[in-house]
């Protein structure tokens, strides 16, 4: 079946091996944490490093703020994911640059004080 | 050169078919830049937080094996232990290259020490408005070519790397080397961009097409002044003249989750073991006409790996290495040496697509690819 898109806020829990799997793959490459919804009601959130789906017994790697290493989670122990961290590729496209950019300058061929025209990373803390 | 070429050859003697060259090494993922796009730095802060370890270093230098060691990242020199991260790997006898944005470069230059084994590869992507617009901040260009000068003086072997996409100016790329020569770097790196989108097979082959035209117009009838640092043969793929395959386990990648799957550019999940990585990728899945993720890739970290097997693993490879060194690189291009570059522009600026006719203002008469790896 195609990927399903899932964007921050998004959760999907069921008993559809497909679409969980589907979900899974989506939290894979989504750049923000995860919260990976476990049967019997226990909860993991962190970034989702790895996943190996196809192995014998399928699994993810999650890992957490303040943990050394990444947890590893048994597909079987999952009953879904929810997209609950801040996605930070939001917004940062290279269309985004090029209309601020375009719009600065703009403004500065008008006679406008832009200063110096660039994108910064977010503070970590 | 002679590493690299001795080292090919005992692995082809060792009959070995899948051997790492270049250890993509990447000890954190924070940048002090914020470029658009870029996959590498897009992470929660906790990840970006993170840093290898020197000893998780040497020792995925020491599993893999590969006789060069290119650490991007993020920024390496925002890592508080990068220098002793690359000490250790100089007395491994690691060739160190530091892919630098050169921004922390004049603050922390003090504390390297110049050796053979060392080299800053500084990012730049072309003139000043055509970098700084790159990599989306104004005076960078300056910064990084201040840093690259007090380098140099130092002693220290300084090259460039420089990703080009499509729709580049020619003739400003050109004027690019130029100023690089007379800076005095000791060579220059290239590689096309990596792009992917869905699309009809014709669409990746124009796109393919017009990626080795545009290679064809910049690399003909070069300067002597200057030094490109890539394979001939690779340099030879670009411009259309040859064909590969893709390499992607040539540069092996390893970062703070794993050793990457496939390769540098796409993330199919991590091994936990460099031999994992060999051994448990399925590799027929990529490459061109195999994913079509891989369909408009011609990157230099899989396909150099491709034309230095080709230089060092055949009698036939060596040669066309001999003739592309002695007779210059193939096709030629009906070009002038010395055309007048045109003002900062970039396609995406525009609000009109650019003119057909500077498609065909500078034709390729080379022939087709010749050979196929």
């Amino acid at each position: 079946m195609e990927p399903t898109r899932f964007n921050e806020g998004m959760r999907y829990e069921g008993e559809e091996r497909s679409l969980l799997t589907a979900a899974i793959d989506a939290a894979f490459d989504y750049r923000g944490d995860v919260t990976l919804l476990l049967h019997g009601g226990a909860e993991i959130t962190g970034y989702l490093s790895n996943r190996e789906l196809k192995a014998p017994r399928p699994y993810v790697e999650v890992l957490s703020a303040g943990a050394a290493r990444a947890r590893r989670v048994e597909l079987a122990d999952i009953r879904g994911v929810a997209f609950t961290g801040k996605d930070p590729a939001s917004g940062k496209s290279w269309e985004t640059w090029v209309r601020k950019y375009r719009e600065k300058m703009e403004a500065r061929s008008r006679g406008e004080n832009t200063g110096a025209i660039g994108l910064f990373p977010e503070p970590l803390d | 050169m002679w590493a690299v070429a001795s080292y090919v050859i005992k692995k082809r003697l060792k009959g070995e078919t899948r051997y790492p060259l270049v250890l993509m090494l990447e000890p954190l993922l924070r940048c002090n830049l914020a470029c658009a796009g870029c996959g590498k730095i897009q992470y929660p802060a906790h990840i970006l937080k993170r840093d290898l370890t020197p000893e998780e270093c040497w020792k995925a230098a020491e599993e893999c094996g590969a006789p060069i060691v290119s650490i991007p990242g993020g920024e390496p020199l925002m890592h508080p232990k990068i220098v002793e991260i690359v000490e250790g790997l100089i007395e491994r006898k690691k060739y160190v290259i530091l892919c630098t944005n050169a921004i922390l470069l004049k603050e922390r230059i003090g504390e390297f020490e110049p050796s053979k084994f060392l080299t800053f590869s500084i990012h730049l992507d072309g003139l000043l408005e055509d970098h700084d617009f790159a990599v989306c901040r104004e005076g960078i260009y300056e910064v990084a070519v201040e840093a690259a000068r007090l380098a140099i003086d130092r002693g220290f072997r300084v090259t460039t790397n420089t990703t080009l996409f499509e729709g580049v100016n020619p003739e400003r790329v050109r004027l690019f080397f130029d100023e690089m020569a007379k800076l005095g770097v000791e060579g220059m790196n290239l590689s096309p961009g990596y792009s992917y989108s869905k699309a009809p097979d014709q669409e990746h082959f124009l796109r393919r097409s017009r990626t080795r035209e545009m290679f064809a117009r910049i690399l003909s009838n070069p300067k002597r002044s200057w030094r490109l640092n890539n394979t001939p043969l690779f340099l030879e793929f670009l411009m259309g003249h040859r064909e590969y395959q893709c390499t992607p386990w040539g540069n092996p990648t390893y970062n703070l989750f794993g050793w990457q799957k496939p390769c540098y550019l796409l993330q199919d999940g991590y091994a936990a073991t460099f031999r994992e990585l060999i051994e448990e990728t399925d590799w027929g899945n990529y490459g061109t006409g195999h994913n079509e993720r891989c369909a408009d890739c011609m990157v230099h970290c899989g396909y150099e790996a491709s034309a230095v097997n080709d230089a060092f693993g055949s009698w036939g490879g060596f040669m066309s290495l001999l003739r592309a060194y002695i007779f210059g690189l193939k096709p030629a291009v009906d070009r002038p040496r010395d055309a007048v570059p045109a003002p900062f522009s970039h396609p995406a600026l525009q609000k009109a697509p650019a003119p057909a006719a500077l498609a065909i203002e500078l034709p390729v008469v080379g022939g087709p690819a010749k050979r196929s790896v």
